[in-house]
């Protein structure tokens, strides 16, 4: 009788207001492969010789072609893409190549940008330009299924140059991040070589 | 709404009281199964099918709450509710004996959804679970109808009927349509032959 009642009450407020429902329940999140970093950094958060950046190209997650170049800097990670497999040398239809940094115990406080220092070496025209994807796994994301991210794309020619990408989630309600572990990916693939020397958490 | 309600009241003001063989009970159920058209450029119909729930509020008056909807349902349910007035002028003296009756009501559209569990893996492995959920809209009364029918009893328990209307959607840029239904009603305790005053 009674939710017969409190039924009635409801429809008949719907029927004069209209309503919607939605009883989306929370996502549950269920944690991928873990990275262990076996190698302490010579500066907190900062990936920036061989040793430390093979942590972000040796482990279960990351995927593609890597090789660690000794002969510029510390050592840098180079991608090579080859453009298509059909031998054009524009786009690739190949998986695109995505590193995994290190798991971070506890989290890197306050990160509020993700940076690299790369050279993107390619004899395209200046249209042909990949773009950086970057994914920050946060403690402190608006939703435990969020993984804040961002996109920036990279400039061609010689020369190091810095890239830094400011999560697009991170805003004034959530404040920086506290981050657990950063990965990231470069789409599309025009033919040419890329270069990362410096991988930085900037907090 | 401005227009339904004054004439909602002037029909039920109207009610004249009179002798009749069979007598209805306060609750009936039932169901239709139909079409639904639009008047307009496109002829187009749609099959519906849907419960209707009648309230009896006297021998001659009721108020009726039908849900049709626009087939097929699944896995998302779209269809139009109608609450409408309906007044039956005379009643047969026999269970054979057909009932006339004409309504005006108004109604709404409605949808219902259930969009099941689904796992997005992520590229870095991980996998995140979107849990099962429904989603649901009910919208205003935006629609005016008017229409009528007949009806005729089977049996103490059961009756069919036989009603269309016409109804017009006031928003969305508004429409004209219409609706053609067959149905069964099951009065809850029955019809009685009692004469009543």
């Amino acid at each position: 009788m009674i939710v017969g009642a409190i039924c009635c009450v409801a429809w008949s407020a719907g029927m004069m207001a209209g309503c919607e429902l939605d009883n989306t329940g929370t996502p549950q999140v269920i944690a991928g492969p873990s990275v262990p970093s076996p190698v302490p950094l010579h500066a907190p958060y900062v990936w920036d010789t061989a040793e430390e950046l093979m942590v972000w190209t040796n482990n279960a997650v990351s995927r593609g072609s890597f090789s660690i170049d000794s002969n510029d800097s510390n050592g840098a990670i180079t991608i090579q893409f080859g453009g298509s497999s059909s031998g054009g040398p524009f786009l690739s239809s190949r998986p695109s190549p995505l590193l995994r940094g290190p798991d971070i115990d506890p989290p890197a406080k306050a990160v509020r940008a993700f940076r690299i220092r790369y050279q993107w070496l390619t004899e395209l025209p200046v249209s042909f330009v990949p773009t950086l994807f970057i994914a920050l796994e946060a403690t402190n994301a608006p939703r435990a299924d969020v993984q804040p991210q961002s996109s920036k794309s990279l400039q061609a020619g010689p020369g190091w140059k810095e890239l830094e990408v400011v999560p697009s989630d991170m805003n004034a309600a959530t404040g920086p991040l506290d981050v657990r572990y950063a990965y990231f990916w470069v789409s599309p693939q025009p033919a040419g070589l890329l270069k990362i020397d410096t991988i930085t958490l900037v907090n | 709404m401005t227009l339904i309600l004054p004439l909602l009241i002037l029909v039920l003001s109207s009610t004249i009281a009179g002798a009749q063989a069979l007598q209805v009970p306060r609750i009936e159920v039932g169901g239709q199964v139909g079409w639904i058209g639009a008047i307009g450029e496109c002829f187009c119909i749609l099959p519906i099918v849907g419960p209707r729930l009648t309230v009896n509020i006297s021998q001659q008056n009721a108020v009726e709450l039908s849900i049709e909807t626009l087939t097929p349902a699944a896995p998302r349910a779209y269809g139009l509710y109608f609450l409408q007035f309906r007044r039956t002028p005379s009643r047969p003296s026999t269970w054979s004996g057909i009932t006339p009756f004409y309504t005006v009501g108004t109604g709404g559209y409605y949808e219902h959804g259930r969009v099941p569990e689904y796992r997005q893996t992520r590229a870095d492995g991980s996998v995140v679970i979107h849990p099962a959920h429904s989603t649901g809209e009910l919208s205003r009364l935006n629609i005016a109808s008017v229409g009528g029918g007949l009806e005729r009893s089977l049996s103490r328990y059961a009756s069919i009927r036989l009603e269309g209307s016409a109804f017009a959607v006031l928003d969305n840029g508004g429409f004209l349509a219409y609706r053609v239904l067959a149905g069964v009603s099951v009065p809850i305790g029955g019809y009685r032959a009692n004469t009543i005053k």
